[in-house]
């Protein structure tokens, strides 16, 4: 008896092989990420992670101005008057959302090389995703360049912008200089532009795409004929691509040749102007922004709702009127990349190649010509103009406003106006989160953006 | 207050009838049986040698009261399963006191029943501190719910109700020993017939099925169970079979439930019309047919006298409507219970049967709880080395509520106007609806399918040698429905389509727990030596697979059948689903030596591996030392002090409780939603690498002493120190998570339990007996690994941990009162200067308000017996803490038209120089007062100590004569008024100073119930 207890005793502990449980719905290291497909699904938790703040930073730019109803929405309007708490708020959001993507790309990125190939295909499709993580990765950066690093310039570039940060674990880092990241993001692009990538989906990261970003990040960096070069090749045929059936189907569930890079989204978008269905929205077109009779931008830009005496916003905000689901948020298109292209051209003293440029673009949108004698700023605000215009209420003015130095004006329901934001205001630049200065001791109070709160307790 | 005169004319009768039956020469003599441990027995036969006609049993408390034949000395038996009968001689006397031994020579065939609970040693009880629970208290309290039916029942076990009826309350041994709030960390382990149960499990077991439940607290009576007992553990032992003719008892409880305490008492119609008048909102009737108001609107208007005279009269006609919300809002309702059990069996065999059906209607219509249990359970002897022991038992339960996550009728009460009524079309408060609008909106039916099996095996194959083995299966399948209909408010107004309306969420989990555990121990003595020694290997395995569903378009249907499958878009169909399986496996030793009965010393080390945790940091200890002294023994005949024993611990566990493997490896997880043409697939948590298991350590020492027999006190100190204490702490959002667990400081729980228990009247016929407990607990920060503070929000003021500090106190500002001047509080800064409420407060100014949770608590329990009449009362007790008062129901401008508390006209700033004010100004907007909103002040919190008459029961014992007069069918039978929760005394100003919640106040309940056995 007593050997039997003894060998039952002895034998049970070896039953401990029976606690590698392989959990059925989730996937730990090391064999998790291990075949090119849960390499592609983890980089779609990237793309479904891309920060949507196309509200926010409309309502920050001169798109918009308040209703009568804005009142009711008091965070909203606090960020249209540029109020400090609510500016921090909004950048709390932003910095971790943006992040959080970079982590999700960082997780993908130091593990792609446990990715086993087994036939070739694998090994095209793992470069593919390698590129449009790093691509990925760059556009977020370059985002959270221009929220959080001073502008771009000469005298800026040994200046703090963000934090650089190449994998997963928690890390405390400092922010790096202006120089570095610019450096950083221009190598992520380069190892993204290495890659053919095309014929894919709308909503990947294709080479295209990483041809407009490249373009648009040297217009920022000053490097106007780079803007160019990337840029003139994707435009080759901008006519069948802006053409009006295509810019109509932009704000639709159908596909649009005019896109670029448009991330798939699954739930609601674009639906906090909206104050009721029957009674309006929080926020209408400004004055700034008109469009003559016959501009195809017009009846897609402007919408007729409930409200009267005001010109509401269409494009997502009408398809939330009309209930129609939003599929794709059109973030990078044919259009953008003519405007970069026509700026660096503008800025390179080509204006002869800008303005032909543009009036190949307000052709497409049945819109009178730019006078072919236009040079200097006057070619670069005619741009400007039919930019704001094009891109209304998609958040892309509020990074050319900050970019030009453009001062802004807010105005009160009543129409007049209420406040100016300096070109040289401190509020350009987002402050640094609290959580960064409460939690890493890298950052301290040396490190927040002028101007802004840095409080800690101890 | 009818039913109760009803009831106590009831009582008075079975009095008379009583004392008519008891006017001849009867005999009766009184007693109780407990075991060498001072332990009563329930259950033990008494009865006259040679006439079964005169025999009775012991009640929960051993007690019991034999009628016997008017002359003669008769010699009485008294005899319990396990234990050596003893054969008293009566001559007469009017009580007595058995101590039952145990029966050491159950080799020759004596009856035992099988022990599934086999880490149930008695060697441990003699170091550890395990606190038996007195399970007939329980079963008199009449509740559904037996998780709550549990508070007060042991010092140091604090049970919390939460919510509404059929909601878990929330379960703790000796405070949390974790960070980490929430049950995942916190919880004790169940255990029930030596198989682990989980907490749902157990809240839905039957009462009247436990014959025992015992509290482990210290790490000498839990280190037996390793690594999952770190938060100490509750053991339950069911109901067996006996010895003897079969028993069959009929148990019935019917009563009825309450409305309960009345928190807040809401306006009469005048004070809210006047209270709207002065608010000057025209969205409240109050103001817009004013006399001020119509004047102000219509200024010249010619026929203005006309207009303010049609105001007046639509005034005077809200005039005639005065409803009280609270009572025409929650309701009476039925409680009861019905009981069937039979247990009987031989020297070889024994069984127990019950089957029990329960019923408890909460305050809110549509919240009941029904329940229906049963329970087999067989003992069988195994030639004469042993036993084999099956029990099999299995519960359904219904839970309904009307409260969803948006919507919740409960807050009506505090929503509606006195003017309103059921009737009166569309309603003030609620603009665009009316009464019905309100109702049926939502509807939850949550079902619980419990399953569970045990199977054991005790054999002593050699003298001294045992081998104990266990294995069991406990399933609860929980399922919920949660319905909101087309035609309900909130679908009408979001916008969705006609055919994509009404929302149906559908899921069902099923928990499996398997245990096996295999206990190998051998005990000799050697004259004066007595030595255990002994081994087991244990293995358990929990398994969680949930699913769900959540549609849309189902109209008035409720049932998953009818979601409209085309919808596309945000209302789409989607899945939800959830599988985890976790087991652990473990081998453990233990030693134990006692000395001339005098000294004992006892240690345990267990060695667990959990598939948790990777590989290289599977296994993980627990181990605990302890010894007794038994000082008594050095004066065995001294009889005034009759007890004194000294106890002390000191163990160390590891805790892996709430850890999951996604939290020290990267894990991924499929989201239920989709990228374009792909599936996402999503990291789940910044993981840590170097994440460590928690380590418990207690120590403590403890000692009983008794007086004549009569007194006795039990003191213990305990210090529980947890290091490496988990928590889910914030990063640096550049990491890309806000949070991640880590480890990340030392924290204590210690304090005092006493109990003093007194018999202090011990005459022929009567006795009463009285039990006070209290306990004390404080909890510590003693260390953290980054500095010395923890905030748990960047934005947070005052750390949530700072070391040296305890972690349940609520900090705020001390207010000054409303400013006469602007009518905003006014808040006293750290220099004594004043901070308007638009200032800005700082860390200095916050003082520590009081203990969140009430660090005393305790019971009084009261027993009377008078002849066959039993009264039992139990008290249960906290103090030392506070609950932030919500204010909700304290209307500003913005809310006029809902209801509000009684005297906010007088107690409200309305101009300026009302001074002594309560409530600030109406006339503002609230993010204007962050200070007030976002933090609470000296006059936002109140005491939350209460005292609750939790049980009470008045029982009669039908005598043995009445019993015969019944024609002697029935062998035992009584009748008993037993109520719970009757009444809560507490200077908390809302309704609940227990779950803090207006609406989820515990409901008295009051019963009759009678119990028949034959």
């Amino acid at each position: 008896m007593k050997k039997h207890i003894i060998s039952i005793m002895v034998l049970l502990p070896l039953t401990v092989g029976c606690l590698d449980i392989k959990l059925e719905n989730q996937f730990s290291d090391p064999d998790a990420i291990t075949t090119v497909d849960t390499a592609r699904e983890l980089l779609a938790s990237a793309y479904n992670s891309l920060p949507r703040y196309q509200v926010e930073l409309a309502v920050l730019s001169d798109d918009f101005c308040p209703t009568r109803f804005a009142n009711y929405y008091a965070e909203m309007q606090n960020l249209y008057n540029w109020q400090d708490n609510a500016i921090t708020d909004l950048s709390d959001l932003i910095w971790k959302d943006y992040y959080m993507t970079v982590s999700y790309l960082n997780t993908l990125l130091t593990r792609l090389p446990n990715v086993v190939i087994e036939e070739e295909s694998d090994a095209v499709e793992l470069e593919k995703v390698r590129s449009e993580a790093c691509a990925l990765k760059a556009c977020c950066y370059f985002d959270l360049l221009r929220f959080y690093a001073p502008r771009y310039a000469p005298e800026n570039l040994e200046k703090d912008a963000i934090i650089l940060k190449n994998r997963l674990e928690l890390d405390f880092l400092p922010r790096s200089s202006l120089k570095a990241c610019v450096e950083e993001i221009s190598t992520l692009l380069s190892e993204a532009a290495s890659v053919e990538n095309t014929g894919t989906a709308v909503y990947y990261f294709g080479s295209d795409a990483v041809n407009a970003l490249r373009a648009e990040f040297e217009l920022y960096r000053g490097n106007y004929g780079k803007a160019v070069e990337y840029g003139l090749p994707l435009l080759s045929d901008l006519e069948t691509r802006l053409a009006d059936t295509e810019y109509e189907n932009l704000w639709t569930e159908n596909e649009s040749q005019e896109r670029i890079f448009a991330p798939y989204i699954f739930d609601s978008f674009y639906i906090e102007l909206n104050y009721d269905r029957e009674q309006g929205d929080y926020f209408c077109l400004s004055d700034q922004v008109t469009y003559e009779d016959g501009d195809v931008r017009k009846d897609w830009c402007e919408y007729a709702g409930p409200q009267s005496g005001v010109r509401s916003f269409g494009k997502y905000n009408r398809m939330y009127y009309d209930n129609t689901e939003v599929r794709y948020i059109n973030t990078l298109r044919y259009s953008g990349v003519c405007f970069t292209v026509a700026e660096a051209y503008a800025r390179d003293n080509q204006p002869g190649e800008a303005v032909s440029l543009m009036n190949r673009y307000l052709s497409a949108r049945s819109c009178e010509p730019l006078d072919e004698t236009l040079s200097g700023d006057e070619l670069i605000n005619a741009i400007l103009k039919e930019k704001q215009k094009e891109f209304v209420g998609e958040g892309t003015r509020y990074f050319d406003l900050k970019r030009l130095d453009i001062p802004l004006q807010r105005y009160n329901a009543a129409g007049s106006v209420s406040s100016t934001v300096a070109a040289d205001s401190y509020k350009w630049l987002l402050p640094i989160p609290q959580s960064e200065y409460r939690y890493n001791e890298n950052i301290t109070a040396e490190h927040q953006n002028p101007g802004w709160a840095y409080e800690i307790t101890e | 207050m009818k039913w109760i005169c009803v009831l106590g004319f009831a009582f008075s009768l079975f009095l008379c009838l009583d004392s008519f039956a008891q006017s001849s020469n009867t005999r009766i003599l009184a007693g109780r049986v407990i075991d060498v441990w001072d332990e009563p027995l329930a259950g033990a036969n008494v009865y006259v040698r040679g006439d079964a006609g005169y025999g009775t049993s012991t009640d929960g408390n051993g007690y019991f009261s034999l009628e016997l034949p008017e002359k003669g000395d008769v010699l009485i038996e008294i005899s319990f399963l396990g234990m050596q009968s003893e054969i008293i001689s009566y001559t007469g006397q009017k009580e007595v006191t058995v101590i039952l031994e145990e029966d050491s020579n159950m080799m020759e065939g004596a009856v035992v029943t099988g022990k599934q609970n086999i880490n149930d040693l008695d060697i441990r009880s003699k170091s550890g501190v395990i606190t038996t629970v007195d399970v007939k208290r329980l079963q008199d309290k009449p509740m559904v719910d037996m998780s709550v039916a549990l508070q007060g029942t042991a010092p140091g076990l604090v049970v919390t109700n939460k919510g509404d009826l059929g909601t878990k309350p929330e379960i703790r041994i000796r405070g949390n020993s974790s960070f980490r709030e929430g049950d995942v960390a916190n919880e004790p382990l169940f255990v029930l017939d030596g198989q682990v149960i989980s907490s749902d499990a157990f809240m839905t077991l039957n009462p009247l099925d436990i014959a025992d439940i015992k509290i482990l607290k210290d790490a000498v009576a839990c280190a037996l169970y390793g690594t999952k007992a770190a938060n100490g553990v509750i053991e339950i032992t069911s109901v067996r079979g006996t010895t003897g003719e079969a028993l069959v008892t009929y148990n019935f409880n019917a009563g009825i439930t309450t409305r309960g305490r009345r928190g807040v008492l809401m306006m009469d119609t005048d004070e809210k019309l006047e209270l709207e008048r002065l608010l000057r909102n025209p969205t409240a009737p109050g103001y817009l047919y004013s006399e001020e108001y119509i004047r102000e609107t219509n200024p010249g208007a010619a026929n203005i006298d006309e207009l303010v005279a049609e105001g007046q009269a639509k005034l005077n006609e809200l005039r005639k409507t005065n409803t009280d919300w609270f009572k025409e809002l929650l309701r009476n309702d039925f409680y009861q219970r019905h009981n069937l059990s039979v247990r009987g069996g031989n020297s070889k065999t024994s069984y127990y049967a019950s089957a029990n059906y329960s019923y408890q209607g909460g305050q809110i219509p549509g919240n009941d709880v029904r329940r229906f249990t049963g329970r087999i359970s067989l003992d069988q002897a195994v030639g004469r080395i042993g036993y084999v022991s099956i029990s099999v038992n299995g519960g359904y339960s219904k839970a309904n509520s009307p409260n969803g996550s948006t919507y919740s009728p409960t807050s009506l009460i505090y929503d509606l106007n006195p003017y309103e009524s059921k009737t009166s079309g569309e309603l003030w408060s609620y603009p665009n609806r009316t009464y019905d609008d309100l109702f049926y909106q939502f509807e939850k039916v949550s079902t619980e399918k419990r399953f569970g099996t045990t199977a054991s095996i005790n054999l002593q194959p050699l003298k001294g040698l045992d081998v104990d083995a266990v294995v069991g299966l406990d399933m609860v399948l929980s399922e919920s429905q949660e319905f909101t209909p087309s035609t309900s408010y909130e679908e009408q107004q979001n916008g969705a389509e006609e055919i994509e309306r009404g929302k149906l969420v559908k899921s069902k989990n099923v928990m499996a727990n398997i245990t096996y555990n295999i206990r190998v121990t051998w005990n000799r003595v050697f004259g004066k030596h007595d030595i255990t020694l002994g081994a087991n290997t244990d293995y358990y395995m929990d398994d969680v697979d949930n699913m769900s569903i959540t549609g849309y378009g189902v109209g008035l249907l409720n049932s998953a059948s009818a979601i409209n499958q085309s919808i596309e878009g945000s209302r789409k169909v989607s899945t939800a689903n959830l599988k985890e399986k976790t087991a652990q496996v473990g081998i453990g030793a233990l030693a134990g030596y006692s000395f001339d009965g005098t000294y004992d010393v006892f240690g345990t080390y267990k060695a667990d591996a959990s598939s948790i945790l990777p590989k290289d940091k599977r296994w993980n200890a627990a181990w605990a030392v302890g010894a007794g002294w038994n000082i008594k023994s050095y004066f065995q005949d001294w009889n005034p002090i009759s007890a004194l024993r000294l106890k002390a611990s000191y163990g160390r566990t590891a805790s892996l409780a709430g850890i999951s493997p996604a939290l020290a490896v990267a894990t991924f997880q499929y989201l239920d939603d989709s990228y374009g043409d792909r599936r996402i697939l999503e990291l789940m948590s910044l993981y840590n690498d170097s994440l460590k298991p928690e380590q418990t350590i207690s120590t403590e020492a403890g000692i009983s002493l008794g007086f004549w027999n009569r007194f006795s006190l039990d003191v213990g100190w305990y210090n529980r120190v947890t290091e490496d204490a988990l928590l889910d702490v914030p990063v640096p959002s550049s990491n890309g998570f806000t949070s991640m667990m880590r480890n990340i400081g030392v924290l204590s729980n210690s304090g005092i339990e006493a109990a003093v228990s007194a018999t202090l009247l011990d005459m022929d016929e009567t006795r009463l007996n009285l039990r006070f407990s209290i306990a004390y607990n404080e909890n510590k920060v003693l260390d953290l690994y980054d500095g010395d503070k923890l905030y748990t929000s960047e934005y947070s003021l005052v750390p949530d941990y700072e070391v040296g500090k305890a972690y349940d106190i609520i900090y705020g500002p001390i207010s000054n009162g409303i400013d006469p001047m602007t009518g905003f509080p006014t808040f006293r800064k750290a220099d004594g200067s004043e901070i308007p409420a638009t200032g800005k407060l700082e860390k200095e100014d916050m003082v520590a308000l009081g203990h969140g949770v009430p660090p005393y608590s305790g019971t009084i329990n009261l027993s009377f017996t008078y002849r066959n009449l039993e009264f039992d009362a139990d008290f249960y007790y906290v103090f030392g803490g506070i609950k932030a008062y919500s204010y909700s129901y304290v209307r500003d401008v913005d809310d006029a038209n809902k209801n509000a508390v009684k005297g906010q006209v007088e107690n409200m700033w309305f101009k300026k120089g009302d001074q002594n004010k309560i409530y600030n100004s109406p006339f503002t907007q609230t993010a204007s007062l962050e200070n007030l909103t976002l933090y609470p002040n000296s006059r936002s919190v109140g005491s939350s100590d209460y005292l609750r008459l939790s049980m009470l029961s008045l029982r009669y014992r039908f005598s043995e004569r009445l019993l015969k007069k019944a024609g002697n069918f029935f062998k035992y039978g009584n009748i008993a008024f037993q109520a719970s929760n009757l009444f809560t005394l507490t200077r908390y100003k809302e309704s609940d100073p227990e779950s803090g919640s207006l609406v989820g106040a515990q409901q008295p309940i009051y019963t009759i119930s009678l119990s028949l056995s034959f």
